[in-house]
């Protein structure tokens, strides 16, 4: 199991995001007497590279960008220890999310902040809104939607697959997140470079914060034509075209399990296995 | 270990570069997708005004992904950007 199961309630046959418990009131939290509120997390300017204040990936990546391996090392190492103790995001397949809205109502459509901070897109109105934040964190929000940084719409749970159908056609792959505290707070529907947690991962090596989901995508073999339509899905470079056998490849320890290869392909040639059912697989998260 | 190439040097003209969201020109031609942008302040319960000058603020924010291929600096409209190699290395 992953380290998000171990400690929220997760088992062999149910993931911790299938877990009631983990959607439940008592996980929001009430600001304290006398304490501000919170800056929203991309609020302040982060310093210039090689300024004191500037975060430990910004200093990372000014170490890469210098070629000074050992402390870019060092960095990141450090970070991802610190990172495994701490709540995170975790891919997950489609089927699976369409079952995560039932459990994390009330479900909002709202802005991807990463989009917004690496390609400048602007998402104003439901056709633009690309996140989804969901469960308790979102009840005060239901009563004042108009107060939400770049607004909010409230979706019922039919508009909210439609929603994650629509992006998921389009090729974006879909991860939970933890906002803040054990309570599961929103699912972002992402692809690489824009998204950060995904990103970091595969640039970065920032293995901790971003899990693979449950599942591992194989293709079968018998059924596949070799007609590409699922190239290009793939956002973990674990997809190609296979010259010797005119055949789909995945590569098992590349691959994150989204399924965003599954959903594209005409001939159900791509099926999911479950990855701790898989001998060399299942400590591969 | 990962490997470390020694990346180009990106300069911004803050001068000149004061309304990159509501430009983006760079943002959203960088094949390697280097820059960020970050409101420089946020008030409670406002929109912040994307064309009010300094009310976002550019940032290389992916340094080691720059390949130097001046795309962005062929693209701005203000000329606000350079992009060159550290003077060491091309020794």
């Amino acid at each position: 199991m992953c380290r998000m199961c171990d400690s929220l309630g997760g088992t062999a046959e149910q993931p911790w995001y299938k877990n009631p418990k983990n959607f439940s009131n008592r996980m929001y939290k009430l600001r304290e007497p006398g304490k501000g509120p919170q800056m929203a997390a991309g609020g302040n300017a982060e310093p210039d590279a090689g300024d004191q204040r500037a975060s430990p990936f910004a200093q990372a990546v000014e170490a890469k960008a210098n070629g000074d391996a050992d402390t870019f090392n060092k960095i990141i190492s450090d970070m991802n220890a610190r990172a495994s103790l701490r709540p995170g995001c975790q891919v997950v397949p489609l089927h699976e999310v369409l079952d995560v809205l039932d459990l994390g109502m009330p479900v909002a459509a709202m802005q991807c902040i990463c989009r917004k901070e690496t390609r400048a897109c602007e998402e104003c109105s439901l056709k633009e809104y690309t996140g989804l934040g969901l469960g308790t964190g979102m009840l005060k929000w239901e009563r004042w939607p108009e107060r939400y940084r770049g607004k909010v719409e409230f979706l019922s749970s039919k508009q909210a697959k439609e929603f994650v159908e629509y992006w998921d056609k389009k090729g974006f792959m879909h991860m939970l997140m933890q906002e803040g505290g054990d309570f599961i707070g929103g699912m972002c529907n992402c692809d690489y470079p824009d998204c950060l947690p995904i990103r970091q991962r595969i640039d970065y090596g920032l293995t901790a914060q971003l899990l693979k989901s449950e599942y591992v995508c194989f293709v079968d073999w018998e059924k596949c034509n070799g007609c590409g339509d699922c190239l290009g899905r793939c956002d973990f470079n674990a997809l190609k075209y296979e010259a010797t056998m005119e055949k789909a490849h995945i590569d098992q320890f590349q691959c994150f399990g989204c399924g965003l290869c599954e959903t594209a392909c005409p001939r159900n040639a791509i099926e999911y296995r479950d990855r701790k059912k898989i001998s060399g697989l299942a400590r591969v998260w | 270990m990962t490997q470390c190439y020694v990346a180009p040097i990106i300069e911004i003209d803050r001068e000149r570069c004061t309304t990159p969201f509501a430009c983006k020109k760079c943002l959203q031609i960088c094949p390697t997708a280097v820059f960020g942008v970050r409101e420089t302040r946020q008030v409670r319960l406002e929109e912040t005004d994307k064309f009010a000058p300094g009310s976002f603020r550019l940032r290389v924010a992916y340094r080691d992904k720059c390949s130097g291929c001046n795309r962005c600096v062929d693209v701005c409209p203000e000329s606000a950007l350079t992009v060159r190699m550290p003077e060491e290395v091309l020794e």
